[in-house]
Formats: C-alpha cells, structure tokens, sequence
C-alpha cells in the first residue's frame, strides 16, 4: 500500500513536471473532422432506405440548394468576366466625378477674373463632347487603356484650358 | 486748408506733366551688362525687337506708347529690369486682336543672355539669343528665328513663327497657329487648343497636342513620339529609330503616318465608334468586332525594333508610305 501510494505520487509528480501546453504530434483536427462527417453521413444511411424517393420538402430543399449554387456559380462567373469591366466603369465614374469637382473649384476660384479668349467656353464644350465620346467607346472596350488615357488627357486639357485664359500671370502685366 | 488744395493741384499738375512728358517720348538708353545677363522685359502694348549682339551691353531704343506712366530700365547685378508702366492698365484692348496704342522698342541685349519677355497686346520679334528665351504674349504674334538653348514661346491668341531653332523648344498657343523649324536640338513640345501645329525638326522625342488644331510634322529619325488631338488632324512624316515608341491618337481627327516602306515596327491600330483604318504599308487588313462598331489591326514589319500604336474613337487612321 505504502509502496503503491510512493508510485502514484512519483506518477503526479511526472504529470506536474510535464509541459502543460505540450501539442500533439500531429494535427488531431482532420481525424476529428472524419469521423463526424462519417457519423453523419452513416446516420442519413441509417434513416432513409435505400432506393427511397426523397419526400417532395427534401426535392425542394436540394432544388433550392442546386439553385444556390447555378446562381452563386452565374454571378461567379459574371465576377470573372465582368469584375474588371466593372472596376474600369467604376473608375470612368471616379475619374468623372473628381474631374468634375476640380473643374467647378477652378471656375469658382477664377470667377473674378478676367478671362483672355472669348471662345474658351466653346473649348470646354467641344472638350465635353469629345468626353462623351470617349465614354460611349469604353462602354464596348471598357478595359482599354488608350481610351482610358484619353478620356484623362480630355480632362486634363479641359483644367488646363481654364488655367491659361485666366492665369494670374496674365492679370499681373 | 488753401494750402493744401495748392499743393493737392500742384502734385497732380506735376504728376500729369511727367507723363506727358513719358508719352510718346523717344528713348535711347544703354546699360553694361554682363555676357550672361538676364534680361527682364515687360510692357503692356505695341512692338518690340530683341535681338542678340556681341556687346556686352543692354540697349533701349525706340518710342514710348501714350499711356506710358513710367519707364524703368535698371540693373542689379547680372539681372537687367526693362519695364513700361502705363496709367491705365486695364486698357488692354479687347481679346479680337485690336492693339491699343503701346510702346515700339529695339532692345539689344549680349547674345549669351536669358531673356524673359511678357506682353499683353504686342507684336515680338526675338532673334540671335544663345542663352535661353522665354517669350510670353497674350495677344500679339511672335517671331522667333535662331534662337538656342532652352526655349519657351507662348501666345494666348497670337501666332508663334520659330526658325533657325537650335535647342529644346516648348511651344504653346491657345487661339494662334505654331510654324516650327528646328534646326537641331532634341526635345519639343508643342501645344494647342485652335490653332494649327506644323513644324520640320530635327528633334527625336516630340509631344503635341491639340483640341482642334491640326498637327502636321516632318522629323528626320524619331525616338518617341506622343501626338494627340481631340478634333484635329495628325499628319507625321517620319523614320523610326531602333527601339523608337510612336503613339498618336484622336477622338474625331484623322491619323495619317507617312513611313518608310521598309520600316521595321510592331503595329497597334484601333478605331472604336466607327472609326476606319487603311493600310497602305502591308497587305494586313483590319479585323472587326462581332457586336459593335470595333476595328483593328495588329501587324509587323520586318524585324521589329518598334512600336507604332495608333487609337481613334471616330476619326480614321491611314498608315502609308513616304
């Protein structure tokens, strides 16, 4: 008994003195995962005979899940083939609505002064139109940089066009 | 109280004296100035000579226009200051190209000066500068011949006539039509909304742009080209160098590339919303799109060194041989 009672204590003894946070020697999760996906699948075996029609709710819940999928699958498939059209619309949207925004700051900041050319507003339109074209062009390349470089050059000249006819350099002689 | 209204009349008795004196007042003035002066020239209206000469002397000759309120010609240092103060600035005539009265000045300075120069309503004409140039007119017309180093010509609503150029030149016009001979000298970079751009140099690396001016240039060989125009033409008469990029595009104008019929390049040519594109240089033809109003082309020619990419939205695209 004595005898007994000094090995279960050097047995404590060797649990304490082992490394609480010690892991196993291999990943334990993917036999874990087995054997429920196993148990599952054996009680499905287990509850519906074999060669038995699927009662009418289950036709609908694997046509609804089967649905789920072509959908998910139709918009995967879109996502593949239209994510970077959407991306470059997206970015025609930005580009538009910044250059709007920079091109209403500068006429405000330039609402006073006198402007060089008497025809520069027909500029910003022809500019305007030619913007219009450009967009039509990438809504059937929407991906197509030269397009895209030009609808920025548009822009750009549009800013530009603005600056020159009313540049403060002009106003100080 | 009666003395204050007599000196009050007695100042602007003076005042108005001194310009009357000013208007219309010839002036011959002549400052030393060192061989790489900079050369500051400013004045409202009329016409100005700057031509560049081996004294080492800054010169003023001519006559001062109406409104002449004051002329300044100074020096400090290596910087010489020529200005002509009018009494009323704001009469800068209207933006049509009708020049108010204004000054009529022959300015010599040494040839190896930087010379800067604005106006609002005058002619310029600048020649024999080796130093650098930097010409700004709003409306009036600039003639530019032999000048070097780096250039800058701008009118708003004047033409800009450049020969003899021997150096890297920008060019920028608004309403006016830019004419370019380039002698020698690498860059140029020449700008436009109206106007028309044509120009024959020598350099090797070109930007141009218009919205609806067109662009016609002849270049000896070309490293990179980058000319685009919204409504214009683009006529390039041109040779590739090995490894050259050459890029042009429009959105309603022509493209028309005139090359060596044995030009070696990697040709990229598109015309979107109903574009065309003829090609004169190869038995290529163009492919269309399916759906939609798409063409292209991609072809080569001999070994390809080069590249040629071309894009139009609705304009056409030639490719032809010289």
């Amino acid at each position: 008994m004595s005898k007994q009672h000094t090995t279960n204590q050097q047995i404590d003894q060797q649990i304490n003195s082992l490394a609480r946070d010690k892991s196993p020697d291999r990943d334990l999760w993917q036999g874990i995962e087995f054997a429920i996906v196993n148990q599952s699948a054996q009680q499905s075996i287990a509850k519906e005979p074999i060669g038995a029609k699927p009662k009418p709710h289950k036709v609908r819940q694997y046509l609804a899940i089967a649905a789920s999928i072509c959908i998910l699958g139709f918009i995967g498939v879109i996502a593949i083939y239209q994510y970077p059209s959407m991306r470059a619309q997206s970015l025609v949207a930005t580009l538009s609505a910044e250059h709007q925004k920079q091109k209403q700051a500068l006429l405000i900041s330039f609402k006073d002064a006198t402007a060089v050319t008497n025809n520069w507003q027909q500029q910003l339109d022809d500019l305007d139109e030619a913007e219009t074209a450009i967009k039509q062009a990438l809504k059937e390349a929407p991906n197509n940089q030269a397009l895209l470089k030009m609808l920025k050059q548009v822009y750009e000249q549009q800013l530009a066009i603005i600056e020159k006819v009313h540049a403060p350099a002009w106003q100080h002689i | 109280m009666k003395n204050t209204t007599i000196a009050k009349v007695s100042t602007a008795l003076i005042a108005m004296l001194s310009q009357m004196a000013l208007a219309g007042e010839k002036v011959d003035q002549t400052l030393d100035a060192a061989p790489d002066s900079i050369v500051q020239i400013e004045h409202i209206a009329g016409k100005a000579e700057i031509i560049g000469w081996d004294k080492p002397e800054v010169s003023v000759k001519g006559e001062l226009g109406d409104d002449t309120e004051e002329f300044i010609f100074k020096r400090n240092g290596k910087s010489i200051e020529i200005k002509v103060e009018v009494i009323q600035k704001k009469s800068w005539g209207n933006w049509n190209g009708n020049k108010v009265d204004g000054d009529n000045l022959v300015i010599h300075v040494p040839q190896g000066s930087r010379v800067e120069y604005s106006t609002t309503n005058a002619d310029v004409g600048v020649k024999n500068i080796r130093g650098s140039s930097d010409i700004e007119v709003v409306n009036g017309d600039i003639n530019a011949t032999a000048l070097l180093g780096r250039i800058t010509l701008e009118s708003v609503n004047g033409d800009i006539r450049a020969s003899g150029i021997k150096g890297e030149v920008y060019v920028d016009a608004v309403n006016g039509d830019i004419n370019i001979e380039q002698i020698s000298g690498n860059l140029i970079e020449a700008e436009s909304v109206n106007g028309d751009i044509k120009a024959s140099t020598s350099a090797t690396d070109l930007s141009v742009e218009t919205v609806n001016g067109n662009i016609d240039f002849t270049m000896a060989q070309v490293s990179s080209v980058d000319a685009q125009t919204v409504n214009g033409d683009i006529e390039l008469t041109m040779s590739l160098m090995a490894g050259a990029g050459v890029k042009a595009n429009s959105v309603g104008g022509k493209i028309k590339l005139n090359l060596p019929a044995d030009v070696a390049a990697k040709f990229d040519l598109e015309a979107h919303a109903g574009g065309s594109i003829t090609n004169n240089l190869s038995d290529d033809r163009t492919r269309e799109a399916k759906y939609g109003p798409r063409e292209w082309l991609q072809f080569t020619t001999g070994n390809p060194d080069a590249t040629v990419d071309v894009t139009t939205v609705h304009g056409r695209i030639v490719i032809d041989t010289q």
